[in-house]
């Protein structure tokens, strides 16, 4: 990933949204910032790779109602949440519904860079991840239902006899189908096309 | 009218009787003339003036008939004419002696009438401003006395009721159909230039009321006479004051006697009964043989300043400012001595409810008192801790905005810093910033400082024994609960302060769960504290909590009042610091030491009060 991750700024105080920005930017972050939970909602780019830092007292929007919206919209951006109001409930509340990381004001640079850091490694991999459940996708996607069947009884470990057997046609047939799926998965050998199909059964669960 | 034609009637049956007994033949006969109707209070006492001077001085009886012109009530052309036709062939054959004269338009009626058989008959007239007489052609047989009013005396009295006065406001009829007070229209330019005048005479009833109803402050109503609300309805100038002092938001000035009392406040009034008296004096004088032409007409002193106490009151001016001479009319009609006999009787009757009700209140009380009390205190206990949880969260949170944005900007400074060519242009912005959250922050704390002061308007004289057994009773639960025991030691006397019982209740009481905490860790037996009550010099009061915990180390010692400054793990630092707010609002002092033993002593000192106050 040679994209610049983008740190979001979500905060009402603009004096605040302000100063942790310019410590970001000093840091070596690019950051972007928004005064409401509806201003991000309307401009952010949720396709870059970055994470959210998300004040929770806003008006009108709170920060928990904003991650159960970005929850609805299937989005991969972690969000640290930025309290001035710490205290037990509300962040044991904030973690379960799936904040990253829950940070009190006045946070050190050290406790903030280091929340960003796992956010953004952990948005990462789920983009790396999310990338190659694509890739797999797309690439079973390309199998004609004749070669998805052989697919399906070749990696349930089936002999080619058994599976021209099962689909009333010659084994030199499934032996045909067999290469052009090996060919469009893009693996090798019989073991490969196995092991590409538990990465993907389990990607595909996981996702 | 009746009465004066019954009057008239029974003069007449007299006259009859009189006649037998004396020479003379004739009856002495008088024709009066009034204006308007004479049901109106007004005419009706200028009428009464000189009917009873007439009977009263003279030796002879005299007949008096009484007729009026109503001219501002009936408008229609030629009226005047045809009620002048009526009138000579109604009195023919009765031979006149005098002609009286209410008013200018009844000399206006009997001037021209030359022809009559009244040409010869000599007139009185009464009830003329000077003004308007000169402008009249009276008939050379006349005489009378003239009145002297201005409107310049008018605003003299207005002066006197509003102080600063800016403004006259003038109410009545339009001028030119006034009888008594036209010529106050000639009068409107010679008003000195720094009064403002709002003319608003001929102005509908309706529109009227709504714009005296709304007048600027520093302006006086100064009313002549209104005789028609201006839809059709007829009024007598006396029932238009009532209805417009109802609603105006100014005192009203006025002119007439009779109109003080019915809302106005006063004014240089024409009495009516002199007006009536004084043309009986001339009536009789020609009666006894002089010639009108021979009387000169002068001057009557026939206008005195009046006012209405309860108006005066009610416009809060003071009866010493008033003129010389003025009368004050509508004084409270309760005498002194009736005053005592109510309120001796309120007294007897208030003492016999307070004792039914004190008998009452003692049994009651005394089932419902310990329950309640108990509940009471635990639910102050609840409600004090929920208030300071509440508060130190609010406080936290206002106050973490701008110390978040300080340490970032700090941390931002030392960035730029380390950098190898630091940006000083953006280190000088990041320094500004800083001090501004800095400045925020303290906004924070000022603001809530002022609104804990809020409360303190509720100062009462107070027992401070009283307060320390109350707070005792709620710090109880908490002791009770941690094996604490809580010694009184209180002042035998009551110690009389100036003070917030609730306040100071949450002082004794922050005191003593600060004391719960401190001996907790002490053995079971060996935690105790005292609260103790005393009189010190110089009028003071001192109260001190004491507990056998660890003491307070030296570090410590300074800080401990500081707000948000706590050595609990849990703590909040707001008790303290609040107990610190509190004794200083009340004019107070508190410290902490650490007594022999080793506890902490908390020590307070309240100003004292009078031993006679009691709560």
């Amino acid at each position: 990933m040679i994209v610049q991750p983008i740190i979001h700024v979500v905060d009402d105080d603009a004096d605040f949204r302000k100063s942790i920005a310019r410590l970001l930017r000093l840091s070596g972050y690019v950051a972007s910032q928004y005064d409401s939970a509806q201003q991000f909602l309307d401009e952010c780019n949720q396709e870059v790779p970055g994470c959210v830092l998300l004040d929770l007292d806003m008006p009108k929007m709170t920060g928990l109602q904003l991650l159960g919206r970005l929850e609805e919209l299937h989005t991969s951006l972690p969000i640290i949440f930025l309290s001035g109001r710490g205290n037990i409930a509300s962040s044991v509340k904030a973690i379960k519904a799936g904040a990253e990381d829950f940070l009190c004001k006045p946070a050190s640079r050290k406790d903030v860079l280091e929340a960003i850091e796992r956010a953004i490694s952990r948005n990462q991999k789920m983009l790396e991840k999310k990338a190659q459940i694509d890739d797999f996708r797309a690439r079973v996607a390309a199998l004609t239902p004749r070669e998805k069947q052989v697919y399906a009884l070749v990696v349930s470990g089936k002999l080619n006899k058994q599976i021209a057997y099962e689909l009333s046609t010659t084994e030199r047939t499934i032996k045909a189908h067999r290469q052009k799926v090996m060919h469009k998965l893009h693996v090798q050998t019989v073991v490969d096309l196995v092991s590409f199909a538990e990465r993907f059964a389990a990607l595909d669960k996981a996702g | 009218m009746r009465a004066v034609v019954l009057c008239a009637a029974g003069l007449l049956a007299a006259l009859t009787f009189a006649n037998e007994l004396r020479a003379e033949p004739r009856p002495q006969t008088v024709l009066v003339l009034l204006q308007p109707d004479a049901r109106a209070p007004f005419p009706a006492s200028v009428l009464a003036g000189f009917q009873r001077a007439i009977e009263s001085k003279s030796p002879e009886p005299v007949t008096i008939y009484l007729e009026y012109l109503d001219r501002n009530r009936f408008v229609t052309p030629g009226y005047q004419e045809a009620l002048r036709n009526y009138l000579s062939s109604k009195y023919r054959e009765i031979p006149l002696d005098v002609i009286v004269g209410f008013g200018a338009s009844t000399l206006e009626f009997v001037s021209p009438l030359h022809e009559s058989p009244w040409s010869d008959v000599p007139m009185v007239f009464g009830q003329i401003d000077e003004a308007t007489f000169r402008n009249l052609t009276p008939r050379p047989n006349t005489t009378g006395h003239l009145i002297q009013l201005t409107l310049a005396q008018m605003i003299s009295v207005a002066q006197t009721v509003v102080p600063d006065l800016k403004s006259i406001v003038l109410v009545g009829s339009s001028w030119d159909s006034q009888l008594v007070f036209r010529y106050f229209k000639d009068q409107i330019p010679q008003v000195p230039p720094h009064l403002a005048v709002v003319d608003l005479t001929g102005l509908p009833l309706s529109e009227l009321l709504a714009r005296l109803a709304t007048l600027p402050e520093h302006s006086a109503i100064l009313y002549t006479a209104l005789n028609s609300d201006g839809r059709g309805t007829i009024l007598t100038s006396t029932e238009a004051v009532k209805i417009i002092a109802e609603k105006a938001n100014r005192p009203i000035v006025v002119a007439a006697e009779t109109f003080v009392g019915t809302g106005a406040i006063g004014g240089p009034a024409l009495m009516a009964e002199p007006i009536g008296e004084s043309a009986a004096g001339l009536v009789l004088r020609i009666l006894n043989g002089e010639s009108a032409q021979d009387i000169p007409v002068t001057k009557a002193d026939v206008v005195r300043t009046l006012f209405d106490a309860r108006q005066l009151e009610r416009w809060g001016v003071n009866e010493s400012i008033l003129p010389p001479g003025s009368e004050v009319r509508f004084r409270p009609v309760i005498k002194q001595f009736y005053r005592e006999i109510i309120a001796y009787g309120t007294l007897l009757l208030l003492a016999l409810c307070g004792l039914l009700l004190s008998v009452y209140e003692y049994k009651r009380r005394r089932n419902a008192e310990n329950d309640a009390r108990q509940r009471m205190s635990e639910l102050a206990l609840v409600n004090r801790q929920a208030t300071a949880g509440e508060m130190s969260a609010a406080i936290a949170h206002e106050l973490n905005q701008p110390l978040g944005t300080i340490l970032n900007d700090a941390e931002a400074a030392q960035l730029i810093l380390n950098s190898k060519t630091p940006d000083l242009a953006e280190l000088r912005i990041l320094l500004n910033d800083i001090r501004n959250s800095d400045h925020r922050a303290s906004e924070i704390i000022k603001h809530l400082r002022a609104l804990m002061s809020k409360n303190k308007s509720d100062l009462r004289p107070i027992d401070l024994n009283e307060v320390a057994r109350e707070a005792v009773e709620i710090g109880k639960i908490q002791a009770n609960a941690s094996n604490v025991t809580l010694h009184m030691a209180l002042a035998a006397r009551p110690l009389q302060v100036r003070g917030d019982r609730i306040q100071l209740q949450q002082v004794f009481l922050n005191l003593v769960m600060n004391g719960i905490e401190a001996v907790k860790g002490r053995p079971t037996g060996r935690r105790d504290i005292v609260i103790s009550t005393a009189e010190a010099e110089r009028n003071w009061v001192e109260v001190s909590v004491s507990d056998s915990g660890p003491g307070i180390s030296n570090d410590n010692m300074e800080q401990i009042f500081n707000p948000f400054f706590s050595t609990k793990e849990n703590g909040m630092g707001v008790g303290l610091s609040l107990c610190r707010t509190i004794v200083e609002a009340h004019n107070g002092a508190i410290h902490v030491e650490n007594g022999f033993a080793g506890g902490a002593v908390f020590r307070f000192q309240l100003p004292r009060t009078g031993r006679s106050a009691v709560s």
